[in-house]
């Protein structure tokens, strides 16, 4: 997946109609966000899937990925980077982390334990952790990349771009 | 270190100042984000590289883009006009008696808290005065042996307290679901 490209003349009308903030045309912002968002983004995982022993945490690990995308939208323009990101796979990882944590925690009861009793599955509770850990991150940074994205482009016919 | 943690506290409240009497909003918010990397550098000397991971990356960056998404979406250009010459705004003496009112008693309190690292400091001791063990020191010491991770915050979180990041996680998913309804967008959920 490659960052959205804006449109050279869509960018233009765009800055005529709102002048409050124009998003940044220069080539070294969009290089820079560009060259560290892959890193920035492995960096998240990392935090993510090694929580269990090093400093970070799923939470840490979701906003790190989210601010990621944020980079990207602040570089290359809201309204693009709404139009590459695919709205349902954006709700999609939302849900889907609420739906793993949600089996993890409902589905001891169906394992003879207490809610959200990790000792009583198969795998190893090192390994139930880190499922919840990624279903946390995937919920946390789905939210985040969603509240600003969908919040500052306003979401389909009607709402202003920034 | 001590010097480099007393400059970091005095960066801090200057920029605290600084945001919150420099004209203009914008102003106010690159100044607040970048006091909240010198909180965040502050946590890391403080040994929690949780929070400051937390500090940098949501206070630092994410509130910002939403406070410039908040005031480019909502202020017109008139209303951010500077109220009078000058680098500050006029101090609001009202807002100023609230705010000293709260920092006193904060300051107190600050000043009976034990020294980072007291061996009877309630974050670190694993007993009581009277022999029992404390909630901290259980965490600290039974986390290694009965969950095998050795960073504990993690196994608070998910293990010993997974239902209140249960609880977290349907706050952030109902702020989601309500954007989506906000913006009429719900279908594609």
């Amino acid at each position: 997946m490659s960052p959205p490209q804006t449109d050279p003349s869509t960018a233009d009308s765009k800055e005529e109609t709102t002048t409050k903030v124009t998003v940044s045309e220069s080539p070294v912002v969009k290089t820079a966000s560009r060259t560290v968002t892959p890193f920035v983004i492995a960096f998240g995982i990392y935090l993510t899937l090694f929580g269990t022993s090093l400093p970070g945490g799923a939470f840490q690990g979701g906003v790190i990925v989210a601010s990621a995308i944020t980079l990207i939208a602040m570089a290359f323009g809201f309204g693009p980077t709404q139009a590459w990101l695919s709205a349902p796979a954006l709700a999609g990882l939302f849900v889907l982390g609420a739906a793993i944590f949600g089996a993890v925690a409902f589905g001891a009861l169906l394992l003879d334990g207490a809610v959200l009793e990790l000792f009583v599955f198969a795998l190893s509770v090192e390994d139930m952790v880190k499922l919840v850990e990624v279903a946390i991150a995937a919920l946390v940074s789905g939210v985040i990349i969603g509240l600003i994205i969908w919040l500052a482009d306003g979401f389909g016919e009607g709402g202003e771009s920034i | 270190m001590i010097w480099l943690e007393l400059a970091l506290i005095v960066f801090v409240v200057i920029g605290a100042l600084f945001a919150a009497t420099i004209q203009g909003l914008v102003g106010s918010i690159v100044t607040f984000a970048g006091l909240t990397l010198g909180v965040a550098i502050i946590w890391v000397l403080l040994a929690a590289p949780d929070v400051a991971l937390i500090e940098a990356a949501v206070g630092a960056g994410v509130t910002s883009v939403l406070f410039m998404i908040a005031i480019a979406k909502t202020t017109s250009s008139r209303s951010d006009e500077a109220d009078h010459e000058g680098l500050f705004r006029s101090l609001n003496l009202p807002a100023l008696t609230v705010v000293a009112g709260l920092a006193i008693p904060l300051g107190y309190a600050f000043l009976s808290l034990d020294p980072v690292g007291a061996a009877n400091a309630p974050a670190v001791s694993s007993t009581f005065a009277d022999g029992s063990q404390t909630p901290y020191g259980y965490y600290i010491e039974e986390t290694l042996p009965e969950t095998g991770f050795s960073n504990s915050v993690v196994a608070v979180l998910v293990v010993y307290r997974g239902l209140d990041t249960l609880g977290e996680l349907i706050v952030a998913f109902a702020a989601a679901v309500s954007i989506l309804i906000v913006l009429d967008r719900e279908d594609i959920l």
